[in-house]
């Protein structure tokens, strides 16, 4: 019966890949864009297809090597454009909306792409799971027009990694990997040194062969998240690269006791809204 | 990064820490002290979880093991 649904929910995101004739996917090279990429590239063809990566200094190096490696691998067409939203103040005041600013610059880019290509239509990885999430980037995304066929196709994550792994793509059991931004504590200036620090204490971390962490930044402090599974791990190599973290320029570094959560930095969310 | 305005919830929080037979010593550490960086030797790790909530009463968001006071390459 499961897998009954799951292949009605495929045939669903066929006939909704169908109905927008060509698509510009916005594609980071994570579990969602990489496979509604696939899918797009199988049910219209590649001369019906573009995947288009949005660049900053916010996009992990770790994602996009992912990116590449997977269009170079299945034969999708690829267009990297190089995106600025550090220059919105907006942004870079790291609001609880921040990414409705980055959506904003990110659809603006691709609706242009899309339109000097001939695409018709502007498609994003958002999948079932993430209508129940804080995200103002979809704010973004319905005010460009752009469709989300993994979340019309009622598509939740668990979903697309089982179809992920049917069609052999790399990703099928790739941890999340949000922009580098979101690393950092809302009211925190967003700025191409502490994004540096975030992606290089992150690299030092999967050096111990960690998968699923996050280093939060609170301005002074890098705050490790692991996940539960990963604890014993991290407990017994995190204190290797305590120095590197310092070296990066924080003064304090601590191991959270919960362990990684998705979207922690949104605890209290609503108290840094009233305040 | 930790200072006076947080001494009274440092306090609470030492007492917190005692009863659960873990080392009295923390700081509140974060932009608005929103972190109690707790002073234990990684071994303390799923004690310090047990009364993470006890912390988190007192006003902290996050609950976490200080990696740079030196408590870990002592071995306290």
């Amino acid at each position: 019966m499961a897998a009954e649904g799951l292949r009605a929910k495929r045939e669903e995101l066929d006939a909704i890949l169908r109905s927008c004739e060509s698509v510009c996917v916005g594609y980071s090279g994570g579990v969602d864009s990489v496979y509604l990429a696939k899918a797009a590239l199988d049910v219209l063809g590649a001369d019906r297809v573009l995947a288009v990566t949005g660049r900053s200094a916010s996009y992990p190096g770790v994602q996009h090597r992912m990116a590449v490696d997977c269009v170079e691998r299945f034969g999708i067409p690829h267009l990297e454009v190089e995106t600025d939203e550090l220059s919105d103040p907006n942004y870079a005041a790291n609001p609880t909306n921040r990414c409705y600013y980055c959506k904003t610059e990110l659809w603006s880019r691709l609706g242009e792409v899309a339109r000097a290509n001939g695409l018709r239509t502007v498609v994003d990885g958002s999948n079932a799971d993430d209508a129940a999430d804080h995200r103002p980037g979809a704010v973004a995304a319905r005010e460009h027009a752009v469709r989300s066929p993994l979340q019309e196709a009622g598509l939740g994550k668990a979903e697309i990694r089982a179809l992920s792994r049917e069609l052999g793509l790399p990703t099928w059991d790739q941890p999340a990997s949000p922009c580098l931004a979101s690393r950092l504590r809302y009211g925190l200036a967003v700025t191409p040194e502490r994004l540096r620090q975030v992606e290089e204490a992150e690299t030092a971390l999967r050096r111990l062969g960690l998968r699923e962490f996050r280093v939060r930044h609170h301005g002074e402090v890098a705050r490790i998240e692991v996940s539960p599974a990963e604890m014993p791990r991290a407990v017994a190599g995190v204190a290797e690269v305590v120095p590197t973290l310092l070296s990066l320029g924080f003064a304090g570094v601590v191991l959270d006791v919960e362990g990684y959560r998705r979207g922690a930095l949104n605890e209290g969310l609503v108290t840094l809204e009233a305040g | 990064m930790s200072g006076g305005i947080h001494a009274d919830r440092e306090a609470r929080a030492r007492a917190l820490l005692e009863a659960e037979g873990l080392p009295p010593r923390v700081r509140s550490l974060g932009m608005d002290g929103e972190i109690a960086a707790v002073s234990a030797p990684l071994s303390a790790m799923e004690a310090l979880r047990a009364a993470a909530p006890g912390l988190r009463s007192l006003g902290y968001r996050y609950v976490a093991l200080d990696l740079a006071d030196g408590a870990q390459s002592t071995g306290e």
